[in-house]
C-alpha cells in the first residue's frame, strides 16, 4: 500500500470525470452503485493503509511546477495526521452517498449530484493528502468550488443561488489571504513542503511566523466558518440535505482545523497565532452557540451549531492541544453529519424545515428519533458519547494549559449546546404536531447509514489516549498528565452543566410548551443573528454596491461609452466633411488627378536630381 | 523633325488636353480634349523609344492605343444614353456622385 496510497483521491474523480462526460447516457441505476462504491473504494484503500502505516510515507508522482527555484513536486503525504483525515472523509463520504440515494431519489438532477459529490470527495481527500501547500490549496480551492456548486444545487430557486453566491465570495476573502500567507512562506523557506516547513520553522523569526500563520489563518476563517468570516454557513443550508451533513459539517469546514495542524510547528514559533487562533475559535463557539438558541429553522440551528463546534476544534488547537482538536473533529464528524442526516430524514418526511410546524415526530419516525437522540447526547457531552470524551479533552487541556478563560467559555458554551440542541429536539419530536398532517419513516437505505453513524458517535469517542499517542510520531503532540482529582473535577463540572442545559430546554419546551421564553430585546437581538448580515451589508455590501453604481455612472458611461461613441462620431463627421470633396462633378476629380501627378511627379523627380 | 520639336508638339498637345478637360463643359469636347492627351503622351512614348532604339514603348502604344479606341467606344456610348434622358449632355447633367 504504501506505494499505492496515493491512489486513494483519484477514484472518486474517475466517477465525477465519468459522470460529467456521460451523464446523458448511463442510467440512474449505474450512478447509484458506482458513485457509493468508488469513494468505498477509496475508504478500503485508506484502512489498509492505515492499518498498514508506519512512519510517514510521502510519494511523489513528478515534479507538478518548475520555475527559477520554486519546485513543487506533485507528491503525496500519509502521516497519522492525514491518515485519520482521509479515514473520516472516505468513511463519511461513503455513508453520506448511500445516504444520498434515497434522500435525492426523485430530483431531476440526480447524476449531476453525485458528479458534484464525487468530485467533492476527490478534492477533500487531495486536500488532506497533499504533502506541500500549493496542492492543499488545489485541493481547498476544490472543496469551495464545490461547495459553491452544490449549494446552488437547486438554483432555480433564487435564495439557493444567492448563497452559493455569498459562499464562494466569502471563501474569496479568506483563501486570499491564504494565497499571501503561501508567498510569504515561500519568501522565507524557498520550499512549500510541510515537512520542510515543520522542520525548518526555527530558522525564521517569530514575527514573521506570525505574519504567515495569520495570514493563512484568514483562509482558515473563511473555510471552516469563524468570526469573522462565518456569514456563508448558515446560508449554505440551502443546499440538499446530504451536502450540509457532508460538506458543512463534516468534512470541508474543518480543513482550517486541519491545515493549523498540519502547520502547528509554525503557528507554535509565533505563539501568538495559536493565541489568535484559540481566542477566535472559542469566542466563535460562544457567538453561535448563542444564535443557535433562538433559531426555527432545523438546518439552521445545525449550521450554527457546526460553527460553534468548529470553534471548539480551534481552540483546543490553540491552548497547543492539536491531538484534543484533531480528536474533536474525529467525533464531530460522525455525530453531526448524523444531526444532519437525521434533519434530512425529518425533513423528507414531512416537507417543511420550520420547527414551529414540527412536533410529535417521535411516534411517526422512531428511527429517526433514536438516531437524532444518540447524536444529541453525544453534542451535549453526556458521559459516554462520543463528544463527552472529545469536548472534555479540550477543555481539559485548556485548563491546564493556563488558559482559564477559554476554558470557562468552553464550559458555558457546552451548556448552551446542549439546550439548543434539546430545544430542537423537544420541539420537533415532543409535543402535539403542529402543521402536518402526514409524515412517513424515510427508507432503509437512508436508516442503515444513520445507524452507522450512530455507533461511530457513540464509540468513537472511547479512544482518547490511543489517539493522541498515535499522533504522536508527528513531534509536537504533547499528552499532559492530569491529576485524577481534577480531572474528576473538570469532568463532573462539563457533565453537570450540559445536564443543566439539557434540563432547562425540557423545563422551557415541554413542561411549559415553550410559552414565557421570552428576553425582549436579547431575544430579538439573538434572533436576528447580531445583525452580523446587516452590519455587513451596511459595511462592505452596500458601499460597494453604490461605488459601482458610481463607478458606472461616471467612468463606464462617461469615459468608456464616450470613447466608443466618440470615435463612431468622429469616423461620420469625418465622412461628411471629407465628402464636401466629392462634388459629382467630372473636372473637379481631374483637377485632383492632376494636383496629385504633378506632387508625385515633383517628388519623384526631386529625388533623381 | 528634330527630337526636340517632337517633343515639344507632345508637351503642346498634352497642355492643350489639359487646357481643354478643364475649359470646356460638354463632356464630348472633354472626351476629346482626353485623347488629345492620351495622343501627346503616345507620342512622346515613340520619341524616347526612337531614341532608345526599343521596340517596347512602340508595343504599349499600340496597347493605348486600342484601349483608347475601346474606351471611347463606351464612352460615347455612356454620353449618348446620357444626352437622350437628360436632353443635354454636359458635367453639370452628370453629378449625381455629389456626396
Amino acid at each position: 500500500m504504501r506505494e499505492l496510497f496515493w491512489l486513494i483521491p483519484f477514484f472518486p474523480a474517475l466517477g465525477a470525470a465519468f459522470f460529467i462526460i456521460f451523464g446523458r447516457v448511463i442510467s440512474k441505476k449505474l450512478v447509484s452503485w458506482l458513485a457509493p462504491s468508488l469513494v468505498g473504494i477509496s475508504f478500503v484503500f485508506s484502512l489498509i493503509s492505515f492499518l498498514q502505516l508506519k512512519g510517514v510515507w510521502i510519494k511523489e508522482l513528478f515534479s507538478w511546477i518548475k520555475i527559477g527555484n520554486l519546485s513543487i513536486p506533485f507528491a503525496f503525504q500519509f502521516d497519522p495526521l492525514s491518515s485519520i483525515m482521509a479515514l473520516t472523509v472516505s468513511g463519511v463520504s461513503f455513508l453520506i452517498h448511500v445516504y444520498s440515494i434515497g434522500y435525492m431519489a426523485d430530483d431531476w438532477g440526480y447524476k449531476r449530484y453525485f458528479a458534484y459529490l464525487n468530485l467533492f470527495t476527490f478534492s477533500m481527500l487531495l486536500l488532506v493528502l497533499s504533502a506541500n501547500l500549493p496542492m492543499m490549496f488545489v485541493g481547498w480551492e476544490g472543496v469551495g468550488l464545490c461547495s459553491y456548486l452544490l449549494i446552488g444545487f437547486w438554483f432555480e430557486k433564487d435564495t439557493a443561488a444567492n448563497a452559493g453566491k455569498k459562499a464562494f465570495i466569502v471563501n474569496r476573502v479568506g483563501d486570499f489571504g491564504f494565497l499571501l500567507g503561501i508567498f510569504l512562506l515561500f519568501s522565507l523557506f524557498g520550499d512549500l513542503s510541510f515537512s520542510f516547513i515543520n522542520s525548518h520553522v526555527e530558522g525564521i523569526s517569530p514575527e514573521m511566523a506570525t505574519a504567515a500563520a495569520l495570514l493563512l489563518f484568514v483562509g482558515a476563517t473563511g473555510k471552516s466558518a469563524q468570526l469573522p468570516l462565518y456569514i456563508w454557513l448558515p446560508d449554505a443550508m440551502e443546499g440538499p440535505t446530504p451536502v450540509s451533513a457532508l460538506i458543512h459539517a463534516a468534512t470541508m469546514v474543518t480543513a482550517g482545523v486541519y491545515m493549523v495542524s498540519r502547520l502547528f510547528p509554525l503557528y507554535h514559533h509565533s505563539g501568538f497565532a495559536l493565541n489568535v487562533v484559540a481566542w477566535i475559535g472559542i469566542i466563535t463557539a460562544l457567538f453561535a452557540a448563542t444564535i443557535a438558541l433562538v433559531q426555527n429553522d432545523i438546518k439552521r440551528v445545525l449550521a450554527y451549531s457546526t460553527i460553534s463546534q468548529i470553534g471548539y476544534m480551534f481552540a483546543g488547537v490553540g491552548v497547543g492541544a492539536v491531538a484534543a482538536g484533531m480528536f474533536h473533529l474525529f467525533t464531530h464528524a460522525f455525530f453531526k453529519s448524523l444531526l444532519f442526516l437525521a434533519a434530512g430524514s425529518v425533513i423528507h418526511g414531512v416537507g417543511t424545515q420550520d420547527m414551529r410546524e414540527m412536533g410529535g415526530l417521535r411516534r411517526v419516525m422512531p428511527a429517526t428519533f433514536w438516531n437524532f437522540l444518540i447524536a444529541a447526547l453525544a453534542i451535549s457531552g453526556i458521559p459516554g458519547f462520543a463528544g463527552f470524551f472529545s469536548k472534555d479533552e479540550i477543555l481539559k487541556e485548556a485548563f491546564l494549559s493556563g488558559h482559564k478563560w477559554i476554558w470557562l467559555i468552553g464550559v458555558v458554551t457546552a451548556g448552551l449546546t446542549a439546550f439548543y440542541i434539546f430545544r430542537l429536539i423537544f420541539m420537533t419530536f415532543y409535543g402535539e404536531k403542529r402543521g402536518w398532517d402526514h409524515a412517513h419513516e424515510s427508507p432503509v437505505v437512508m436508516l442503515i447509514p444513520m445507524s452507522i453513524l450512530a455507533f461511530f458517535s457513540i464509540v468513537s469517542g472511547w479512544i482518547p489516549t490511543s489517539f493522541a499517542k498515535y499522533l504522536q510520531p508527528l513531534g509536537y503532540i504533547e499528552i499532559k498528565e492530569a491529576s485524577h482529582s481534577t480531572e474528576i473535577v473538570l469532568i463532573l463540572i462539563s457533565v453537570a452543566i450540559a445536564v443543566l442545559g439539557i434540563f432547562v430546554a425540557w423545563f422551557v419546551y415541554v413542561k411549559r410548551k415553550g410559552k414565557g421564553w421570552n428576553f425582549g430585546f436579547i431575544y430579538k437581538l439573538l434572533y436576528g443573528k447580531y445583525y452580523v448580515d446587516e452590519l455587513y451589508n451596511l459595511i462592505i455590501v452596500s458601499p460597494y454596491r453604490k461605488g459601482s453604481e458610481l463607478i458606472n455612472r461616471y467612468f463606464d458611461t462617461g469615459v468608456i461609452d464616450r470613447t466608443v461613441e466618440g470615435s463612431g462620431e468622429l469616423a461620420m463627421n469625418g465622412g461628411k466633411l471629407l465628402s464636401r470633396l466629392q462634388t459629382g462633378l467630372l473636372k473637379d476629380y481631374g483637377l485632383w488627378m492632376t494636383v496629385g501627378i504633378i506632387t508625385g511627379l515633383f517628388f519623384a523627380i526631386r529625388s533623381l536630381l | 523633325m528634330s527630337t526636340f520639336s517632337l517633343l515639344l508638339l507632345s508637351a503642346l498637345l498634352f497642355a492643350g488636353g489639359i487646357a481643354g478637360f478643364f475649359v470646356r463643359r460638354d463632356l464630348i469636347t472633354m472626351l476629346l480634349s482626353a485623347e488629345i492627351m492620351l495622343a501627346g503622351a503616345n507620342l512622346a512614348l515613340l520619341v524616347f523609344s526612337t531614341i532608345k532604339k526599343s521596340i517596347e514603348a512602340e508595343a504599349a502604344v499600340l496597347v493605348i492605343l486600342t484601349v483608347a479606341a475601346a474606351e471611347v467606344a463606351v464612352a460615347l456610348a455612356a454620353i449618348a444614353v446620357v444626352a437622350r434622358k437628360k436632353g443635354e449632355a454636359t458635367e453639370k447633367t452628370v453629378s449625381e456622385l455629389k456626396g
